[in-house]
C-alpha cells in the first residue's frame, strides 16, 4: 500500500518531466535518452552519480534525526559549509601532525557543526522562537562569515575565491573515479544510524516526541534532553559530510563561496524516506542519478540541468499532499 | 563618509534597495497572520523577476509584463495554497518543494527562451524607474494594514489565527479566506522581484534575489506581522545590505557587514522570541 | 410541534453507528433533556440537528418545512458545546460579530456601532455583562452567557446545550435555569444533554433517553419519579468475578483524606470528564512527591496513551522497563518474544507486528494500551473510564486485567462513569459530587446500587 504511493509518484514526476522535455527541447527523445538512461551507460557517469551521493547520505541522516524529533531545523545546509570551512582550516592551517589528520578535520568538523546546530534548538527553548527562521538565518551567518575569514585567512593570493591547496585527502576507492573512502564511512552512518533511531530506548523517545509529545510528557521522557540530543546528532552528521566532501578527491582547494545544497535536499531525502536511515541512499541515489542525468542532457541537449529541480518539486508535492491518500472523515462520536 | 552616509542620496539609496524586502514582509506577514507560513516567497520572486524580463521581450511592453508577472504570481502561491489548504499538506514542505520549483522553472526557462545560462544577457532590458515601485510599496503596506486591522476580513483572519475551530463553527469561510492570503502573498512576492530585474536592475541572473525571501521571513517576524513596523524591519536589513555593498569601497569586508542585519535578528529572537508560526 | 426528526441514521468512517433509525420531537417553547451514558449517541444526534453535521438517512422537518440543506438548520439552530466556541483573545462583541461585523465607508470597521449593538442586545436578555469584556476574564458561567447571547444574535428558534453545567457552581446552575426559563417564555426551544438526574428534574418539560444509538424512551417529566428514571438509564448488572484476599496491603496514596491502599481496587464516581483532569493531576502530583511507580490507561486512549505514527510492537514497549530488552540495543529475540507473549494474554487482534497502530478497532488498541502499561510493575495503576466505547467481553476482559493487577498487591485507581463496574469489582467506590467526596462505601454490592446513584446526584 505504502510503495504503491511512492511509484504513483514517481510516475507524475516522470510524466511531467518527460512533458516539460517535449516542450522545451528541440529533440526530446535525444533529451529524454541522455536524461533517464545515459548515466548508466557509462561508467565515468555512473561514478559521478555515487560521487555526488555521498554528500546526500550524510545531510539525509542527520536531518532523519532532526525530523524524527519534530522539529524544523534548516541548519543543516549551514552544518554542511562549516564542517567542510573547518576541514579546510585545519588543513590548510595546521602542521602539528596530531591534529593535521583526515580523521580528526572530520571530527573536530562535525563537533563544530553540531554547536552551531543548537543555537535555534535553544532559542526555541528558551524563548519561543521558531527554529525554521532562525535555522534560515544562521546559514546566510555562517555563509557570510566563512567567506570572510576566506578572505582573511586562508586564501590563496593566486587565485579569486579559493584556499590554499589542501593536503588531506580522503583515499580513491575505485580507480580512474572520484569516489572516496567517505562512501565506507557513509555506510558505516547509515547502519549505526539506524540501529541507534530504531532499535534503542532512545531512538524510540526520539520518535515519539516528533509524533506525541504529550504521551512522552507522560511517560517520563527527558524532553529537553533528547530534542538537543537528536538535532545535535544531525548537526554533527551534516558537518561531519561537508569535512568529508571537502577532502575528497573532487576538491583541490575550498572555494565554496555559496552554499551548496545538500542540506536543502537533505529534507527532501528525508522525507521521501520517511526518516528511515536505511531508505535514504535509495532516495540519495534517485536525486544523484537526476542530478547527473540533467547535467549530461544540459551538456549534449538543449535543456537546462534546472529540470532536474523541478522533477524534485513535483515528487514532494505530490507525495506529502492526501490527494492519494482516502481523506479521513472518521469524526469521533460522542 | 560621514557625509555621504547623512546625505539623502543615501537615504534614497536604501529606501530603493528596501522595496523587494518591505513587499516581501507583506507577502510573508498575510500569511502569517493566518498561522501559516509562505518558504516560497524566495522562489515566487526569483521566477517573478525572469518573467519580467522574458514577457517584456516578448510583449516589447514592460508595463503588460508586469500585469502578467503578478497574475502568473498570484496563481503560483494560490496553488501552493491548494496543497496547503485543501489537501492539507505541511506548510513548510510545501513551501520548500514550491522553492524548489520556481527556481528550476527559472534556469529551464531563461536557458530555453535566451540560450543564457545564470543571467540574461542577450535579453534586451527594459526598465520601470524605482518611484513607482517606492510609491508602490508604501501603499501596499497601508492597504495591508488596513485590510488585517480595520476590516472585517482583518478580523476575521485574526479570529482563525486565535480559534480556527470556532471560526468554522460561526460559518465563517476559513479556507477561502486562506486561499485570499496565498494570492496576496503570491501578489506581493511577484512585485518584489519583478521589481528586482525590471527596475532596480536591468536583468536577470540566477542570484538576483539572494536570499531575500528569507530575510523576509524574519523581518516580518520581528515586527509581529504589522505591515507598518515591517516596513522599518525591512528598511533595517536594507541598509544593512547598502552598508554592505557601500563598505566594499573602503576595503571593509562586505561578509562582515552583511553579517549585521542576521545576527541582530538573532539577538531579538533571543530575548523576544518571536513566533514566526505556532510554536 | 416545531422540529420534528425522523428516522435518523448515522453512520461514521469507522463503522460505528452513532444514531440507529433515531426519532426526536421538540414543541416550541419546550424545555427538553436528553439522557443517555457516554457514547450512546447524543452530541451526534445533536450535531445533525444543529447542522454541523449530515445524517445518512431521515429527514428534518422545522417549522413544518422539510430541511434539505444543513445551512437552513444552522440558521434557526444554535449548538453551545460543551468547550465553548469562543475566542479567549477577543472580547464579547468580537466574538459575536465576527464575520459580520458593522462597517463604515464601506469596509472599515465600525467599532463604536459594534460596541453599542452588543450592548444592547446583552441589555435585551437581561445579561449583566459588558461587549468590551474579554472572554478569557469571564467565569465559564459568563462565558456561556455570551454563547447564549451569540445565538440570540443569530435569531435562533431552538438553543441546544451539550453538558452545559458541567463546571457550574450552585448559583451558577441556578442562574442557568431562570435563562433557560426566561428564553422558553420568549417562545424559544431548549434541548439539553446532561447526565445529571437531579438537575434534569428540576427544569425540564420532557426527557428523551437515547441507548446505543436508539431510543429507550421519551416522556414527560412529571410522569415519572427519579428513581424510575434512573432505572431507565442504568439498566441491569449481570457479571461476576473472582477475586483473592490480599494480607499485606499498605497505604500508597491519600486521595482527599481517602487512603488508597495496595491490594485494593479503589474507584471514584461520579465525577464529569472536565473532573477527571483535576484528579488525574493530584494523583500524579502525588506519585512523583513519593517516587511511586505508576501505570496509566488515560481516556483518550490515541491522542493521550499511544503513538499513532508506530506500528502496534514499538506501542506496547513500555519506556519505564524497556531495559528488559537490552541495555544498549533492544534485542530483536527479546522483543519478539515479548510482543507474541502480550498477543496472546491480551488477545489482540492484528495482523502482525508492524501493524501501524491506527489500524487497529478501538478495543484493541485499548488492550495494546493496557498490555504496555500492566506489564509495567508498578505500584499503582491508574485506569480512567478503561472500557470507553467497548463491547461487553472486552469490558469484562480489562476489569479482569485490573483484578489480576490487584490480587499481586497493586494499588487499583479506577475511574469511571459505569457502575455495573465499579460495583463487581471494587473494594472501595467513593462517590463524588461536584468534584468532591461525598459518599464511600466498601465492599459494595448489588444492594448499594440505589445509594450510589442517589450519591451521585444528592448530597
Amino acid at each position: 500500500m505504502k510503495n504503491k504511493k511512492i511509484i504513483k509518484t514517481f510516475f507524475i514526476s516522470i510524466l511531467v518531466a518527460i512533458i516539460l522535455i517535449f516542450i522545451f527541447s528541440k529533440n526530446p527523445i535525444y533529451s529524454i535518452r541522455l536524461f533517464f538512461i545515459a548515466p548508466f551507460t557509462k561508467f565515468r557517469y555512473f561514478a559521478n552519480i555515487i560521487e555526488n551521493m555521498i554528500p546526500l547520505i550524510f545531510t539525509g541522516v542527520g536531518m532523519c534525526f532532526i525530523l524524527s524529533c519534530g522539529e524544523f531545523n534548516l541548519a543543516s545546509e549551514g552544518c554542511f559549509h562549516i564542517g567542510g570551512f573547518t576541514a579546510a582550516c585545519i588543513s590548510v592551517l595546521t602542521t602539528n601532525i596530531c591534529i593535521h589528520n583526515t580523521v580528526v578535520a572530520v571530527i573536530v568538523s562535525g563537533i563544530i557543526a553540531s554547536i552551531i546546530i543548537i543555537i535555534p534548538a535553544v532559542i526555541k527553548m528558551k524563548s519561543g522562537g521558531s527554529e525554521l527562521v532562525s535555522s534560515i538565518m544562521l546559514n546566510f551567518i555562517i555563509l557570510h562569515l566563512t567567506n570572510y575569514l576566506l578572505m582573511k585567512y586562508i586564501r590563496d593570493p593566486m587565485t579569486g575565491y579559493g584556499s590554499y591547496e589542501l593536503n588531506l585527502e580522503l583515499k580513491t576507492l575505485i580507480s580512474n573515479t572520484r569516489i572516496h573512502s567517505g562512501l565506507i564511512i557513509a555506510s558505516i552512518v547509515i547502519i549505526f544510524a539506524y540501529i541507534l533511531l530504531y532499535k534503542t530506548k532512545f531512538g524510540l523517545e526520539i520518535r515519539i516526541i516528533g509524533n506525541n509529545k504529550k504521551y512522552a510528557e507522560i511517560s517520563g521522557v527527558n524532553i529537553s534532553f533528547v530534542l538537543l540530543t537528536s538535532q545535535w546528532i544531525g548537526g554533527f552528521l551534516a558537518g561531519m559530510g561537508g569535512a568529508i566532501e571537502l577532502l575528497s578527491p573532487i576538491y583541490i582547494r575550498y572555494s565554496w563561496t555559496n552554499l551548496l545544497g545538500f542540506g536543502w535536499d537533505a529534507i527532501i531525502i528525508a522525507i521521501l524516506a520517511k526518516n528511515n536511515p536505511l531508505k535514504v541512499p535509495i532516495y540519495a541515489f534517485m536525486l544523484a542519478y537526476i542530478r547527473t542525468g540533467s547535467y549530461i542532457m544540459e551538456r549534449l541537449s538543449d535543456v537546462s540541468s534546472d529540470i532536474a529541480l523541478i522533477f524534485q518539486a513535483i515528487i514532494i508535492i505530490v507525495f506529502i499532499s492526501d490527494i492519494f491518500m482516502k481523506k479521513n472523515k472518521g469524526v469521533k462520536s460522542c | 563618509m560621514l557625509a555621504y552616509i547623512l546625505s539623502f542620496d543615501f537615504l534614497y539609496s536604501v529606501i530603493k534597495i528596501s522595496v523587494p524586502l518591505v513587499m516581501g514582509s507583506l507577502a510573508a506577514s498575510v500569511v502569517q497572520k493566518g498561522k501559516l507560513i509562505n518558504i516560497g516567497i524566495e522562489g515566487i520572486m526569483l521566477i517573478s523577476a525572469l518573467l519580467g524580463v522574458i514577457f517584456a521581450d516578448i510583449f516589447h511592453n514592460v508595463w503588460l509584463s508586469f500585469a502578467i508577472t503578478i497574475i502568473f504570481g498570484m496563481s503560483f502561491s494560490s496553488i501552493m495554497g491548494l496543497f496547503i489548504i485543501k489537501f492539507k499538506a505541511n506548510d513548510v514542505i510545501t513551501g520548500i518543494a514550491f522553492n524548489l520549483l520556481a527556481t528550476g522553472l527559472a534556469g529551464v526557462l531563461l536557458f530555453a527562451y535566451s540560450g543564457d545560462r545564470g543571467v540574461s544577457t542577450s535579453i534586451p532590458t527594459y526598465n520601470i524607474d524605482s518611484d513607482f515601485f517606492i510609491i508602490m510599496s508604501i501603499i501596499a503596506t497601508i492597504v495591508v494594514y488596513i485590510l488585517l486591522y480595520k476590516t472585517n476580513f482583518g478580523y476575521n483572519v485574526d479570529g482563525i489565527s486565535k480559534n480556527e475551530e470556532a471560526c468554522r463553527h460561526s460559518n465563517i469561510p476559513v479556507d477561502k479566506i486562506k486561499y485570499i492570503l496565498f494570492m496576496l502573498s503570491g501578489l506581493f512576492s511577484s512585485i518584489g522581484g519583478f521589481y528586482m530585474s525590471c527596475s532596480y536592475m536591468s536583468k536577470f541572473s540566477e542570484g538576483i534575489i539572494a536570499g531575500r525571501g528569507f530575510i523576509v521571513l524574519a523581518s516580518s517576524a520581528m515586527a509581529g506581522n504589522n505591515p507598518v513596523i515591517s516596513f522599518f524591519t525591512a528598511s533595517l536589513f536594507g541598509l544593512a545590505k547598502h552598508l554592505a555593498d557601500y563598505f566594499q569601497l573602503y576595503n571593509v569586508s562586505s561578509n562582515l557587514i552583511s553579517l549585521v542585519p542576521y545576527v541582530i535578528y538573532l539577538f531579538l529572537i533571543v530575548f523576544y522570541g518571536y513566533k514566526v508560526k505556532r510554536v | 410541534m416545531i422540529l420534528e426528526c425522523r428516522e435518523i441514521y448515522k453512520k461514521f468512517d469507522n463503522g460505528v453507528i452513532a444514531n440507529d433509525n433515531i426519532n426526536f420531537i421538540v414543541d416550541s417553547g419546550e424545555i427538553h433533556a436528553l439522557l443517555g451514558e457516554n457514547g450512546a449517541g447524543k452530541t451526534t444526534l445533536m450535531k445533525i440537528i444543529a447542522g454541523e453535521l449530515s445524517c445518512d438517512s431521515g429527514f428534518i422537518v422545522l417549522n413544518e418545512k422539510k430541511i434539505e440543506n444543513k445551512l437552513d438548520l444552522f440558521a434557526n439552530i444554535g449548538m453551545i458545546h460543551q468547550h465553548f466556541e469562543l475566542i479567549n483573545e477577543f472580547d464579547i462583541a468580537e466574538n459575536i460579530l465576527l464575520g459580520n461585523m458593522p462597517v463604515k465607508k464601506g469596509f472599515i470597521v465600525d467599532k463604536i456601532r459594534m460596541y453599542e449593538l452588543i450592548d444592547r442586545l446583552l441589555k435585551t436578555h437581561d445579561i449583566h455583562l459588558n461587549s468590551h469584556d474579554k472572554i478569557s476574564d469571564l467565569s465559564l458561567a459568563d462565558r456561556c452567557k455570551v454563547e447564549i447571547a451569540k445565538a440570540l444574535y443569530k435569531g435562533v428558534q431552538i438553543l441546544i446545550f451539550d453538558e452545559p453545567t458541567a463546571s457550574f457552581n450552585e448559583n451558577e446552575k441556578k442562574e442557568l435555569f431562570k435563562q433557560f426559563k426566561r428564553l422558553s417564555n420568549k417562545g424559544l426551544s431548549i434541548i439539553f444533554i446532561t447526565h445529571k438526574l437531579e438537575e434534569v428534574m428540576q427544569i425540564a418539560d420532557k426527557i428523551t433517553i437515547i441507548e446505543s444509538g436508539t431510543n429507550k424512551a421519551t416522556f414527560m417529566t412529571a410522569s415519572k419519579n427519579i428513581d424510575e428514571i434512573s432505572q431507565l438509564l442504568f439498566g441491569k448488572i449481570n457479571f461476576d468475578v473472582q477475586r483473592e484476599i490480599i494480607e499485606e496491603k499498605k497505604e500508597i496514596i491519600k486521595i482527599d483524606n481517602l487512603p488508597v491502599n495496595s491490594g485494593e481496587i479503589t474507584t471514584l464516581i461520579g465525577l464529569d470528564k472536565n473532573g477527571y483532569g483535576e484528579i488525574i493531576a493530584r494523583i500524579f502530583e502525588k506519585c512523583s512527591e513519593k517516587k511511586l511507580k505508576i501505570s496509566y490507561i488515560p481516556e483518550n486512549r490515541l491522542s493521550d496513551g499511544l503513538v499513532k505514527e508506530m506500528s502496534v510492537e514499538e506501542n506496547l514497549v513500555n519506556l519505564k522497563n524497556s531495559s528488559k530488552f537490552g541495555k544498549w540495543i533492544f534485542n530483536k529475540r527479546i522483543l519478539k518474544s515479548y510482543f507474541n507473549e502480550q498477543v496472546i494474554l491480551y488477545d489482540i487482534k492484528i495482523k502482525g507486528s508492524k501493524q501501524k497502530i491506527d489500524e487497529l478497532s478501538g478495543g484493541n488498541m485499548q488492550k495494546v494500551l493496557i498490555a504496555r502499561e500492566l506489564s509495567y510493575v508498578s505500584d499503582i495503576v491508574l485506569a480512567v473510564y478503561p472500557d470507553r466505547g467497548l463491547d461487553k467481553k472486552t469490558s469484562l476482559f480489562i476489569m479482569d486485567k485490573l483484578i489480576e493487577k490487584a490480587n499481586e498487591n497493586t494499588a487499583v485507581i479506577l475511574i469511571t462513569p459505569n457502575i455495573d463496574d465499579a460495583i463487581n469489582i471494587s473494594d472501595k467506590i467513593c462517590v463524588l459530587l461536584d468534584h468532591k467526596i461525598n459518599y464511600i462505601i466498601e465492599n459494595p454490592s448489588k444492594n448499594d446500587i440505589a445509594k450510589i446513584k442517589e450519591k451521585m446526584i444528592r448530597k
